[in-house]
C-alpha cells in the first residue's frame, strides 16, 4: 500500500490508515489528517524536505517520516 | 470584573478582534503562532466593564507546544468564551468548539473570513449551525471590524451551552462529520489567482527562485527606504536644528553642563555622531540614524508577515535548517530578531522543543544584530567602503553556520519532524501595514530614546569619573592582545550592555583603522546581548541554559575576534 510520501504531486488520494503514536495522531488529526479524508499532494521539497499537501482548504507541510506513516489509496 | 477569553485555532483572527474590542493594539499577522503570550485589555459592553484576554491559538484542548498549553491552562478561569472559527476551515475548527462546549462555560461563536469562504465556494448555513451547537453564532470580518457590534450585543445576555456533551475525540469527529453535512455546502470554483500564487510559492521549482528574489528584495527595499528617509527627511531636519544648537552651545559657560548637553566640539563644530551630548548625539543617533531603518524594516517585515509568505519560505528552507537541528520555521524568530532581539527571543516559543529554542535563542543573541545596530554599523563602517561591510556580514553568516552545527551536535534533545499549517496568501491593505509598522516604530521610540539618552549620559559619567580608564587597565590584555583594539574601546563595550547602537557610535572618535572597526563591530554584535534581550533570554531559557548560552557567546567572541585579528 502506498503512503502519502509516495503520492505523485498533483494527485489526490483518500487516507486509508494512519500508523502513528497516539500523540502524533492527535496532532495531525487536528489539521484534518484523518481516515477517509481526501488529500491532494502539492509538492515534495528537495533534499528529503517536507511534503506539502492540501486538505479541504488548507495547505500543510509535514516531514517525510510522518508522511510515510499515512497510508492512502490514490484516486484516478 | 468578568473575564472573557478569546479562543480559537491559530491564525483565525483572535488578535485582530481583540484590538478592535479593547482598543489595545497587539501585533496580528498571517501565520499560525503570532501570539505567544497573553494580552489583556478592557472592553465596555452595555455599560459593564469586562476584562478581555487574547491567548495563543490552539487546535485542541490538548496542546502541542508550550504556547498552546499555556492557553489551555489559563482559560479554565474564564467567565465567558468567544470562540473564533475560520469559515474556510469549518470542519477542523469545530474540534476545539466541541471540546469547549463540554466545559459548560457561557460561550459565543464568531465565524471569521466569511467573504473568503464564499470566494472559495464554501456556503455555510449559520442558523443551522447555531441550532446544532446550541450557542449563539455570529458572523464577523475581523479585519474591517464588521459584525463586532452584533457580537458584543450578544455577550450581555449570553447563556450556558444547551448541550450536555461528554464525548471522546473520535466521537467528536463523528459529530462534526454530521454537523458539516448539514451546514456546509461546497461548490467547485476555478483556481483563483491567490490559489495559483499559493502553489507557485511552495513548489520548489518556482518557489526557490521566488524565495531568492524575495530575500534580495527585502534587503534592497529596506536600504532604499531607509536611505531615502535619511537623505530627504531626517538629515535636512537636523540641519535646521543645528543653528539653535550652536546658540545653546555658545551660551553655556559651565564646561561640565556643556559636555553633558552638547558634548565635545569636533574641530570647533558640533558633530552629531561624535560630540556625545544629550541634545546632539543623544537625539541624532536614535532619530536620524536608526529610526529611518526601523521604519523601513518594519514596513517590509509586516508586508511579508501579512501576506502569509513567511511559512512558505520556512517550508522551502526546512530541509537545510533541519541539518542545523531546527525547523524551517526558526527563520521567523530570527527575522523578527533583526528588528529587535527581544520579540525574536519571545517568538522562539513557536518551536516545540527545548533544544530548538536553545539553539535559535543562542544563535539570535550571537549572530543576529538588531536593526539599530545594523543601522549604526552600516552608517559608520560604510565610510570604509563595501569591502568592510561584506567582511562583517559574511563572517557573521559563517559564524552562524559553524555555531549552528556545533549547537546541534552538542545540545541534548530532539528536533521533531516538521508539521505546520501554511496559511493562505492574503493581501493586506496599505492602511493596515502602516498602522502595524507605526505601532512597532512607536515601541522603538518609547524604548530606545530614553535608553540612548541614558547611554550617552552614562558615557559622559564614565569618562568624567575615570571608571573607563580603571576598567580599561584590567581588560587591556584581552582587548589589546586578542582583539587588537585600543584600550579605549572598553568604554564602548561597557555601554554595549545597555545599548548596542550607542556603543557603535562611541567607536567613531577613537580613530580606528578599518580592521579595528570591523573587529569592534563584531565584538559588539557577539559578546553579549543588550540588557533588555538578556532579561528575556533569562526568562525564556532559565538560569542554567542562560549561563550555557552566555559562555558560548564569550568563547565564540574571543575565538572570532582573535582569528580576525590574525588574518585581516
Amino acid at each position: 500500500m502506498d503512503t502519502l510520501f509516495e503520492l505523485m504531486p498533483g494527485k489526490s488520494a483518500i487516507i486509508t490508515k494512519i500508523e502513528t503514536g497516539i500523540n502524533l495522531n492527535n496532532k495531525i488529526s487536528c489539521l484534518n489528517i484523518r481516515k477517509n479524508k481526501q488529500v491532494q499532494k502539492i509538492t515534495n521539497q528537495p533534499l528529503n524536505g517536507p511534503i506539502v499537501i492540501k486538505i479541504d482548504n488548507c495547505q500543510i507541510a509535514l516531514g517525510k517520516g510522518i508522511a510515510q506513516k499515512i497510508f492512502i489509496k490514490t484516486l484516478k | 470584573m468578568k473575564k472573557i477569553f478569546i479562543l480559537g485555532n491559530p491564525n483565525v483572527g483572535k488578535s485582530t478582534l481583540f484590538s478592535h474590542m479593547t482598543g489595545v493594539q497587539v501585533i496580528a499577522s498571517n501565520y499560525p503562532g503570532t501570539t505567544v503570550e497573553f494580552k489583556q485589555g478592557e472592553t465596555l459592553i452595555d455599560n459593564q466593564k469586562y476584562q478581555l484576554i487574547d491567548v495563543p491559538g490552539t487546535y485542541s484542548l490538548k496542546g502541542n507546544n508550550d504556547a498552546e498549553n499555556a492557553a489551555i491552562d489559563m482559560f479554565n478561569n474564564s467567565d465567558i468564551i468567544i470562540n473564533i472559527i475560520d469559515a474556510t476551515n469549518l470542519e477542523r475548527n469545530l474540534l476545539l468548539t466541541y471540546q469547549l462546549l463540554q466545559k459548560k462555560i457561557p460561550m459565543i461563536i464568531a465565524v471569521n473570513f466569511i467573504e473568503e469562504a464564499q470566494h472559495k465556494g464554501i456556503e455555510i448555513n449559520y442558523q443551522k449551525l447555531e441550532e446544532i451547537l446550541g450557542v449563539k453564532v455570529v458572523k464577523i470580518t475581523a479585519t474591517t471590524a464588521q459584525g463586532i457590534k452584533n457580537l458584543t450585543q450578544n455577550i450581555s445576555n449570553i447563556k450556558n451551552p444547551k448541550k450536555d456533551l461528554n464525548l471522546t475525540n473520535s466521537q467528536i469527529w463523528k459529530e462534526i462529520g454530521k454537523t458539516i453535512k448539514e451546514t456546509q455546502h461546497l461548490s467547485i470554483k476555478k483556481h483563483s489567482f491567490k490559489e495559483r500564487l499559493e502553489d507557485l510559492t511552495i513548489k520548489p521549482i518556482t518557489g526557490i527562485p521566488i524565495g531568492i528574489i524575495a530575500i534580495v528584495l527585502i534587503f534592497m527595499l529596506i536600504r532604499i527606504i531607509g536611505e531615502g528617509l535619511i537623505t530627504y527627511i531626517f538629515d535636512p531636519l537636523f540641519n535646521l536644528f543645528l543653528p539653535l544648537l550652536n546658540q545653546i552651545s555658545q551660551s553655556i559657560n559651565n564646561e561640565f553642563i556643556h559636555d553633558i548637553l552638547i558634548g565635545k566640539l569636533i574641530n570647533g563644530n558640533i558633530d552629531f555622531v561624535e560630540s556625545m551630548g544629550l541634545l546632539t548625539t543623544g537625539l541624532y543617533v536614535p532619530l536620524a540614524m536608526i529610526l529611518p531603518y526601523i521604519v523601513s524594516f518594519y514596513l517590509i517585515l509586516s508586508l511579508f508577515e501579512d501576506t502569509g509568505y513567511l511559512p512558505r519560505l520556512s517550508t522551502l528552507v526546512d530541509s537545510i535548517m533541519h541539518k542545523f537541528g531546527m525547523h524551517g520555521l526558526a527563520i521567523v524568530p530570527m527575522m523578527l530578531g533583526f528588528g529587535c532581539n527581544v520579540p525574536g527571543v519571545f517568538a522562539t516559543r513557536i518551536l516545540e522543543t527545548k533544544k530548538q529554542r536553545f539553539i535559535v535563542t543562542t544563535l539570535t543573541a550571537i549572530t543576529v544584530p538588531c536593526m539599530a545596530q545594523i543601522a549604526m554599523i552600516y552608517g559608520l563602517l560604510g565610510n570604509y567602503g563595501v569591502k568592510a561591510l561584506t567582511i562583517v556580514f559574511t563572517t557573521l553568516l559563517l559564524v552562524w553556520i559553524i555555531t549552528a552545527i556545533l549547537l546541534n551536535k552538542f545540545t541534548k534533545g530532539k528536533t521533531p519532524e516538521t508539521f505546520i499549517e501554511i496559511p493562505p496568501i492574503r493581501f493586506p491593505t496599505l492602511k493596515s501595514l502602516l498602522k502595524k509598522s507605526w505601532f512597532r516604530t512607536k515601541g522603538f521610540l518609547k524604548e530606545a530614546i530614553p535608553f540612548v539618552l541614558l547611554g550617552v549620559f552614562i558615557v559622559n559619567i564614565l569618562y568624567v569619573t575615570g571608571i573607563i580608564d580603571f576598567v580599561a587597565r584590567f581588560t587591556q590584555p584581552i582587548v589589546t592582545n586578542i582583539m587588537g583594539l585600543p584600550k579605549e574601546t572598553v568604554g564602548s563595550l561597557i555601554v554595549g550592555f545597555l545599548r548596542k547602537d550607542v556603543a557603535v557610535g562611541m567607536l567613531v572618535p577613537l580613530g580606528l583603522t578599518m580592521k579595528q572597526m570591523i573587529i569592534a563591530s563584531f565584538v559588539l554584535t557577539m559578546y553579549f546581548p543588550c540588557i533588555a534581550t538578556f532579561i528575556v533570554i533569562f526568562k525564556e531559557l532559565g538560569l542554567k541554559d542562560t549561563i550555557k548560552s552566555t559562555i558560548i557567546m564569550i568563547v565564540s567572541t574571543l575565538l572570532v575576534s582573535g582569528t580576525l585579528n590574525l588574518i585581516l
